[in-house]
Order: C-alpha cells, then structure tokens, then sequence
C-alpha cells in the first residue's frame, strides 16, 4: 500500500497519533474527555515527504506547534482522517497567457491544496490545511468578487509538469471553444467545493474533469460548466473515492460560475 | 299586590362623588399606560423583526423606537383624556411649544435630519469600522441625535450626526478586501531594486496577502536629514475582521518594529516576534497582522 493511502483513513488511537503528510506535521492525543489537535508547517511547501502514522504519548517539545483542545463525550478510540477540497473556490493562472483558437478544446491540470478532516468517530473535529494557501480575490473589480484560494500551481498542459505531493490534488480541465472568436484565458476559477476527490496509482489524489463550454455562437463568456461523474480517464481503473463533495452540483452550478473567466 | 318598599343606599350628594370617579379613572388611566406600554413594546418588537430581515439593523431599531413612542404616546393621551384633561389645550399648547422649541433645539433638529440622512444614505452600518478624524472604532448605535462608536481603548464616543454628514467618514469595513499601506525606510546606501525585490518575495511568501491584485512597492518621497533615507510603501490587499482594530488599522510606521533605526532588514528577533504575534492572533487563519511583512518566511535580508 502506498504511503499516502496509509494515512487517511481510520485509525486506532491509544494515547496519541503523529502523521506527516507535505510540509504538514499533524498530531492528534487523545484524552478522557478531550482530543487535541496540533498542527505545525515545515517551509518548505514542495516537500513531498509522507510518512505512516506514528505513535506518541504527548505533544510534542518542538516550537511552532498550534494546539486546540476539543471536548469528546463519546470514549471512542477511533481517529479518522480523511482528505477534502478547499472549502472556497479556487483560482489559477496560466504561466503564459493562453488563447483557444475557434473550434479548439484545451486541456490543464492545476493543483489544489488538500485539507485534513480530523474526526473521533462519527464527531468531525477539525479541517487542516495541508499547506498554508494563500489567499487571493476573484471578481469584476475590487468592489465585486469573492475571496478565493489561489492556486499553488499554474495551469499545466501535462500531468507530468506536476510534481506528485501528497498534500496537493489534480484537477483536470478541459475548455472547449465552440465558437467563431478566440478564448483569451488569464485566470480561471474552479469550483472545488463541488468536486469529488478520487485516490489514483500511489495514493495521489484526482477530482472530476471540469469542461468548460463555449457554445457556438456564442462571443461573450463561458456558456456552460459541465462536471464529470465519476473519476477522470487518467487514472485507469484502480481508483477508490477519497472524498465527497462539499456541495452537491447542481442547476445552479452553471448560473454560478457563469463568468469563469477574468 | 304590595310590594316590600325596597331601602336604596344613600349615597349622598353628587358633588362628594369626583374624589370616587378620580379613583376609578386613575386606576383606568394606570391600567392604559400599563397596556399601552405593553403594546409599545409588541409594536416595536414585531417591526423590528419584520425589518431586521430585509434591512440594516440600524433602520430598524429607529422604526421599532418610532413605533413604540407612537403606541405609548398614543396610550398616554388616552390615559391624560381618562384623568378628565382637556386635550384640546394641549393641541394648542402644543403649536407654540413646537415655535419655541424648534428654535432652542435647532442643533437637535439638524441632528435628527443628518440622522435620517446617514441612514438613507447607507454609508454606515452598526458593525463597521469606520474614521472620522481621529476617531476611530466600531460603530454601535445610530441614533436620532447622534451615532456611538467603540473606540480600540473601548470607550464610547458619541458623535453628533451633524459632524458625520459634514465630515468625511471613512469606512474600513464596507468592502471585502482593501489595500494595505505599509511605510518603510530604506537608506540610501541600499540598492532600490534589491529592495524592492525582498519586499516583494515577503508579500509573496506571506499567505493572507492576497495575490490578486498584486502588491506593489512605490516610492513615495524622499526625506532629509542627517541619514537620508527612501521611503518604500508594500501594499498588499488583504483581507480584514469586522471586530480586529489592530488588524484593520495598520499604524504609520507599524513595520518599524522590525527593522532597525536606518536599517530596513528585518532582524531576527522583530521576525520572530512579528511572527509569534500573528500566530497569537484569533483571526488566524483568515485574517493577517498587516504589521507583519516582515513575518514572511522568505523575507530575506537586504544587506548584508
């Protein structure tokens, strides 16, 4: 089994739970009636080290460590980790900028950061970032947008550009220009509350393809954002669900992100 | 058939009668106060609710204060009519106490008219954080008469609302993200681009900066003195609380306590305590020390 899939999931805790998933240490105690939580960064946010889950007594004597204590009624012995999505959109840039031809289609790869969500038994704790992402804002101007999530990674044309990290998922893009005038892409907005999150070979994590559709006819703005179901075709058949949805797609979803592009 | 002459109580002469009927009617009076106030309350509390929802709170705590001195004013003239006053008089009383106080209370009236202009105007909402002057907190009433605000040493000040319309408000909290000015000093010794470069890649290495859009560094002037110095101003946009005047407000100079008197690296030391302090912070997370530049894992010395 590969390393990442090794830490998430459920595990049994007696007295405490190390885990080192990037440049994110995680470590959970388990008390009487209360868990705590710590959580420390390395600097180095490409390091791509993952280590199994250790096992220790007491917090750990090292600086930097943030710590919270949360009240647990129920005496379960059972800490489950699991990987989630942003819970806010997330945004991404081409290195250079990118222009679709009429009647082109163009596929990316952007990575996103992963969240840890810690719970004790059914009872949800906390969600960790994996990396500290930085914040960035998307919208018309400055008085109309949304704060957003930038994206660690520029879009890529090859999955291969990307360095596997254990604490970064792919998502796949695809954008296909049905119409008569040229797509201009500088920055791209994903929705990634709504994606699924899929385990691929070696544990690295996938979501669902994104399509984005100019119809044709059309000269404005994206016409239509299409989700895939189900894993996207680069992961072959060895694949397991990692991670659901923050928010279920639904109607809305297209009048949501109808201006995708900025 | 006869009938048993029946013995009515003497009740006496009409005229000791009113010190019964003032008894009654101030038992009545009493009771209209107690359940019109009563209803005051309900009215006040019912458009509130109704308003709350679809407005500022502010308009509708004026409408529930409206509607319960209304209801209660209403109940008073009721109870005074029950008490056997004539309100006739009063109406005409009323036309020149109206003349005689609408000229000793000219300032009040022009409160109450820049009160209703702020709340049409919307440019203030309890919550904000907003700068008049020198005065800067968070707003927690706005009143007929005048707007309180919870400064960062906790007191309240109470401006007049004639001062907020002829004055300029600054709001710091109506929008979502602004921009925040950091001033620094480089000496002249030190080479601009360099600078300007370490500056940046601190902006960049810090998370709650925004990267869009993008800080910049500007000179702004150029001072004297014995140790000339450039000024650089790093601006990322950011983020900030509602209820943090520390982070909304970054200070003139509030980068200064990491660097040195004419020096801008950061030291070590400044790092590490603009560090620690931000993690310290209840907004962490989110919500950045803007004072903090500086507490960027990249930022890098600029001499050496």
């Amino acid at each position: 089994v590969d390393a990442p899939r090794r830490v998430w999931g459920v595990h049994q805790i007696a007295a405490g739970l190390r885990f080192r998933i990037g440049p994110c240490h995680l470590v959970v105690i388990r008390g009487e009636d209360s868990w705590q939580v710590a959580v420390r960064y390395e600097e180095d946010v490409l390091d791509p080290t993952v280590s199994a889950p250790v096992a220790i007594h007491d917090l750990p004597d090292e600086p930097g460590f943030e710590v919270v204590r949360y009240g647990v009624a129920n005496g379960t012995k059972a800490l489950t980790l699991e990987p989630a999505l942003p819970d806010r959109p997330v945004v991404a840039r081409p290195e250079h900028d990118v222009c679709l031809l009429p009647r082109t289609r163009g596929d990316f790869y952007v990575g996103v950061v992963l969240w840890a969500r810690v719970s004790a038994g059914d009872g949800l704790l906390t969600e960790v970032p994996l990396q500290r992402p930085p914040l960035t804002w998307f919208g018309p101007s400055t008085m109309a947008g949304e704060i957003c999530y930038a994206s660690p990674t520029a879009l890529r044309t090859k999955v291969s550009d990307m360095r596997p990290l254990p604490h970064r998922a792919v998502v796949p893009i695809s954008i296909d220009n049905r119409g008569a005038e040229s797509v201009w892409l500088h920055r791209l907005r994903i929705p990634a509350p709504n994606l699924m999150l899929y385990s691929g070979q070696h544990g690295r994590l996938w979501t669902e393809r994104v399509t984005l559709v100019r119809e044709r006819g059309s000269t404005g703005d994206i016409s239509e954002v299409r989700i895939a179901k189900g894993p996207p075709s680069e992961l072959g058949d060895d694949v397991l669900v990692a991670g659901e949805a923050r928010i279920e797609p639904g109607n809305e979803l297209a009048a949501m992100l109808g201006s995708i592009f900025r | 058939m006869k009938g048993i002459p029946m013995q009515l109580p003497n009740l006496g002469d009409p005229a000791t009668w009113p010190s019964v009927i003032t008894s009654v009617a101030m038992i009545r009076a009493l009771a209209l106060l107690i359940v019109g106030w009563l209803l005051a309350r309900v009215a006040g509390a019912a458009i509130h609710g109704l308003l709350v929802r679809t407005s500022q709170v502010s308009y509708a705590t004026l409408a529930r204060r409206i509607a319960s001195t209304l209801v209660f004013g209403i109940a008073v003239a009721t109870a005074l009519q029950e008490l056997g006053f004539d309100l006739t008089l009063f109406v005409g009383a009323a036309g020149l106490l109206t003349v005689a106080l609408g000229f000793a209370s000219q300032t009040s009236a022009s409160n109450v008219i820049s009160g209703l202009f702020l709340l049409t105007e919307g440019s203030i909402a309890v919550g904000d954080l907003i700068k008049l002057g020198n005065t800067l907190g968070h707003v927690v009433a706005i009143d007929l008469l005048s707007v309180r605000i919870r400064t960062r040493e906790n007191l309240i000040v109470r401006i007049p609302n004639e001062s907020l319309v002829k004055g300029e408000i600054t709001n710091l909290t109506r929008l979502a993200i602004r921009r925040a000015l950091i001033p620094l000093r480089i000496p002249y010794k030190e080479d601009l681009r360099r600078a300007r470069q370490v500056l940046l890649d601190a902006a960049d290495g810090y998370e709650k900066a925004l990267r869009d859009p993008e800080p910049f560094v500007m000179v702004q002037g150029f001072s004297e003195g014995r140790r000339r110095r450039r000024a650089l101003g790093l601006a990322p946009l950011r983020r900030f609380p509602r209820d943090e005047d520390r982070d909304a407000h970054p200070r003139e100079g509030s980068a200064r306590p990491c660097h040195g008197r004419d020096d801008p690296t950061p030291g070590r030391a400044a790092r590490g305590r603009a560090r620690r302090e931000a993690d310290r912070s209840p907004t962490r997370g989110l919500i950045s020390d803007p004072r903090t530049p500086c507490a960027a894992s990249r930022c890098r010395p600029s001499s050496s």
